[in-house]
């Protein structure tokens, strides 16, 4: 299984608080989230989407809570943290700010070139 | 309980995943497969559901110590599963670890610690030296009189006579007892530093009123006073006369000696007077008995004494005729007090030891990485279920941790036993010795030690078993023969270097030991028996010396046993020998090198008694002795070849001293006696000349014709029935005193040949466990190659052969090292040349004996593989 479209270092960790802003979910779930808001562009393996939220909730920037869930088992529900919300505003306006500015280099070398 | 709190963390994460998995399952249904498509398909999608965890748990920090215990557990069921294995492992770092623990503690004892004297490396021994005879002496009064005025870079200087023997005696006993009483000149405790533990020390007004002193030692204190407070005040008859008590100083304090029972000040005595007189020229000021300690003046160093000092000696041997031959010598205190013999012969224990635990880490390191290649098809499954390279390291390490632990408790008890024998049965001779003790600082080096060598020894190994494309492991079963193992040749090769250097080592030494032990003292040494007597004042003059001598022989005669007794002023060698005769009709050259030189007062009979041979003249009779009888003397041999060489000394006359006597009279050589090797057997006998009368305090000699040590309570009840005031006698036998000189040279011996013995059987072993392994990996090759014609003689020469070349290798740098090494052990060799071919023949044949025997055995057993079964393994 492999992402479709590989994602640069680090992005997973924002993409990840973003699907999680919108409320708490359990691991299974961010997946899919990922895949279906980004109309399958972005597909993660439990190989990195683990290690991701663990790492996350040990930088304490997502809380996880055994929850009972809609299967009748019991499920791990992650959730933003007050400093996961910080976090993610702050990587957020540096995406947009790296992106604009790439957007910026590609329209002026295309402008350039003609 | 983190751990467990991190076990059920470990639940979870399980819980989790297969969460995610039954959803993507149900999905996957939902969308219209069967349940056992979507199964499928997950499981390939997902992969395995264990390397999985793996990667979660590489992100979780802070879990290194449930992981260690879940390593060590695991290590803990691998060592069970190879019960020979683990057992060696153990048993060779035991022993390693616990030689280095006793060998550092003893250097740490003896070398390493300072003296336990404040600021202890300002203090400096300051010793006159005869520069003709290039030999220490004792310092006059005088001289140090002068150079205490003249210092600049000593704070204080101060001084000791060691060598009285003073007889004690304590309120409520008749028996005086005998100790070592220092005699020490002013601001003696103050210039070393230590201040009493009760009472006081002696001031300068003491010095200047004379008052008769005595600060005791702690020892003596506790002994007789029950270290009460009341012991100061008290009055102690020492030498006759009452002393009083003023202080006790604790027993750090061992200036001069260990055994140092109490101190006077010097003011006691006569030889205060001659120090109040010293501005008077004219005093004797070369040959006394005093020694001169000082304490350097802030910030100045031992160098910067030594050129002050001898530009003092300079100008006192322009001024002063009694100077002439005379020159400082300025020597810290810590290498008078640990003599450099001792240090260098510790410091090669250490090294020794050093070796031994490089040789069994060497060998440790050895098995553990043969165990890891074996185990490469594990590591190649485990590889495959997802295991981390690191994680394997990681167990590997938990293994190496788990014998390190078992290792350095038992290694600690060794050390411990290992010092008790050695306190036990040690040689006396090294200084400080006594103090030995298990301390913090050896064990924690040790514990430190041991863990950093065996993770090297660990890591090395495993970090070779785990490079590896986990499929290649996993495909070939191992059926090729494995990478060439030129680790382990090397590894092997190197404990036979290190094995054979330790076997020079100790070939060397007993060689040396061995040709000490094999000189001839010169005299009958078995069944003789040494005593010292000390009479009292109330012997006054020679007449009573001689009744006295005259009584205790006939009374010690009368004892069953007893063959004969005679006396001499010191039948071993404490002083120096630092006196001249003059030699009729030769003119006597004032800047000639004068010998080691010594004349000794013995009875008629002691020649006799002590079985010295005569070689030419006649012995001493009473005769001799008789008043206005023609004074006469015996020399040894080395004196009348040195002095009349290449014609017969007996009529030949001379006289004690530097000049012929004013009234014109000589002394004549009645006889010629043989060398007697004075002060042990491995210290070169010195020119000497007898002469007969009966002295004060000497060594009584006493023959006898059993054995010596039954008779000594009898010999001293006669004396004790004959005069109680006679302090009771220190009385040792002729043999165990030459044993005991040589008992360092023993030790080394037995330490060096125990490491080397250890040495030699670890590097047989290890040589064996590398062909053995090597001879099983290669069993396809052997059976493939006896199928296709190979006799088996060729097989065990294949086998033999490699193992001869690596331990030919290994003898090779092994001669190298210790050839190179050796000169350094040349000052602790008796007689012994440190390079000499036959030792380090001897030790390579030996070596490659073993090396031959050790390789032996696997080369036979691939000799005995068929070629069918080998095949068929395969």
């Amino acid at each position: 299984m492999s992402t479709k479209s590989d994602l640069p270092q680090g992005t997973l960790d924002l993409l990840i608080l973003k699907v999680l802003a919108l409320g708490p979910l359990h691991g299974y779930a961010v997946g899919q989230r990922l895949q279906q808001i980004s109309r399958d562009v972005v597909q993660v393996t439990q190989g990195t989407l683990y290690p991701a939220l663990h790492r996350l909730e040990h930088r304490q920037l997502l809380t996880a809570e055994w929850k009972m869930s809609d299967t009748g088992r019991e499920a791990k529900f992650y959730r933003l943290t007050r400093k996961g919300r910080a976090y993610m505003e702050a990587e957020t306006r540096n995406w947009l700010r790296l992106t604009d500015a790439i957007a910026l280099i590609f329209k002026s070398a295309e402008g350039s070139a003609s | 309980m983190k751990w467990f709190w991190n076990a059920s963390s470990e639940e979870r994460l399980d819980l989790e995943l297969r969460d995610h998995i039954e959803r993507q399952v149900a999905d996957y249904v939902a969308s219209g497969m069967s349940e056992l498509d979507a199964r499928r398909r997950v499981r390939i999608e997902f992969g395995g559901l264990e390397q999985a965890k793996e990667q979660v748990r590489d992100v979780r920090p802070h879990q290194w110590f449930s992981e260690l215990l879940r390593d060590t557990r695991v290590g803990f069921r691998g060592l069970r599963r190879e019960p020979l294995f683990a057992l060696s492992v153990t048993i060779i770092l035991t022993i390693a670890i616990g030689a280095s623990v006793a060998m550092f503690s003893v250097l740490h004892t003896v070398v390493l610690r300072a003296l336990p004297y404040p600021r202890a490396n300002e203090l400096a021994m300051i010793r006159t030296h005869l520069m003709l005879q290039n030999q220490p002496d004792g310092t006059s009064l005088p001289n140090w009189f002068d150079w205490r005025r003249e210092s600049k870079t000593f704070a204080g200087m101060t001084f000791y006579l060691r060598t009285a023997v003073s007889a004690v005696t304590f309120a409520g006993r008749d028996a005086p007892q005998r100790g070592l009483a220092g005699l020490v000149g002013p601001d003696f405790f103050e210039v070393v530093g230590t201040a009493p533990l009760i009472g006081r020390t002696p001031s300068s007004d003491d010095f200047d009123r004379r008052e008769r002193l005595v600060v005791l030692s702690e020892s003596l204190w506790q002994e007789q006073f029950a270290r009460s407070a009341d012991a100061l005040g008290q009055s102690l008859v020492i030498d006759g006369e009452p002393h009083t008590i003023i202080g006790v100083m604790p027993h750090a304090f061992q200036m001069p000696s260990s055994d140092t029972r109490l101190w006077r000040p010097i003011s006691v005595s006569p030889f205060w007077d001659i120090a109040n007189a010293a501005k008077m020229s004219g005093l004797q000021r070369d040959g006394d008995a005093f020694e001169v300690i000082g304490r350097l003046a802030p910030n100045r160093r031992v160098d910067e004494a030594r050129a002050e000092m001898s530009l003092i000696a300079a100008r006192l041997r322009d001024t002063y005729e009694g100077n002439k031959n005379l020159d400082v010598r300025v020597t810290p205190l810590f290498d008078y007090v640990v003599g450099e013999q001792a240090q260098r012969g510790v410091w090669l224990g250490f090294a020794a030891v050093l070796a031994l635990l490089a040789i069994a880490c060497t060998n440790v390191g050895g098995l553990l990485s043969v165990r890891a290649m074996r185990r490469r098809q594990e590591f190649a499954v485990r590889a495959a279920l997802g295991a981390g390279r690191w994680r394997m390291i990681r167990q590997l390490l938990a293994e190496s941790v788990v014998l390190w632990a078992i290792a350095s408790t038992g290694g600690v008890a060794l050390a411990y036993g290992l010092m008790r024998l050695l306190l036990l049965y040690g040689p006396r001779s090294i200084p400080r010795i006594e103090q030995l003790g298990l301390d913090a600082v050896a064990v924690m080096a040790a514990l430190l030690g041991g863990l950093l060598v065996i993770i090297v020894c660990g890591t090395i190994p495993s970090l070779v078993a785990t490079r590896m494309k986990r499929t290649a492991a996993l495909a070939t079963r191992d059926q090729s023969s494995p990478p060439r193992p030129r680790l382990q040749d090397g590894l092997v090769a190197a404990q036979i270097a290190g094995a054979l250097v330790l076997l020079v080592g100790a070939v060397l030494f007993a060689e040396s030991f061995m040709r000490a032990q094999a000189e001839d003292p010169g005299y009958a040494a078995d069944n003789l028996m040494i005593a010292r007597i000390e009479l009292p004042r109330t012997y006054p003059d020679g007449a009573s010396w001689a009744r006295f001598f005259n009584e205790a022989s006939g009374r010690l005669k009368t004892l069953p046993g007893v063959v004969d007794v005679g006396a001499t002023m010191d039948f071993f060698m404490r002083r120096n020998g630092d006196q001249a005769v003059t030699v009729e009709g030769r003119l006597v050259d004032p800047n000639a090198p004068r010998q080691r030189l010594t004349i000794e007062g013995v009875t008629p009979g002691f020649f006799d008694v002590a079985g010295i041979e005569l070689v030419e003249g006649r012995m001493f009779d009473e005769r001799d002795l008789a008043p206005g009888a023609a004074p006469v003397f015996i020399v040894n041999e080395l004196m009348a070849r040195q002095l009349w060489p290449g014609e017969s000394a007996v009529g030949k006359r001379m006289v004690n001293g530097r000049q012929p006597r004013k009234d014109g009279r000589w002394d004549t050589v009645v006889g010629v006696v043989r060398n007697v090797r004075r002060e042990g057997l491995d210290l070169q006998p010195f020119l000497t000349a007898y002469n007969p009368i009966y002295l004060r305090s000497y060594d009584l000699v006493i023959r006898a014709s059993t054995s010596v040590n039954d008779l000594i309570p009898s010999v001293r009840r006669e004396l004790r029935a004959m005069d109680g005031s006679v302090p009771l006698p220190q009385i040792t036998t002729a043999r165990s005193r030459l044993s005991e000189r040589l008992s360092g040279r023993r030790f080394q011996v037995q330490v060096l040949g125990l490491f080397a013995a250890i040495a030699l059987v670890l590097a047989a072993a290890g040589l064996y466990a590398l062909l053995a392994y090597q001879v099983t990996m290669r069993t396809r090759e052997i059976g493939i190659r006896s199928a296709l014609g190979a006799d088996r003689r060729s097989i065990v020469r294949m086998v033999l052969t490699h193992g001869v070349r690596l331990a030919i290798a290994g003898v090779l740098v092994g001669v190298v090292i210790a050839a190179s090494g050796a000169r350094l052990l040349q000052s602790l060799l008796y007689n012994t040349p440190a390079i000499e071919a036959s030792s380090y023949v001897g030790a390579a044949i030996a070596m490659l004996l073993t090396a031959a025997a050790a390789a032996c055995i696997p080369a036979l057993r691939a000799a005995r593989v068929s070629p069918m079964t080998a095949l068929r393994e395969g």
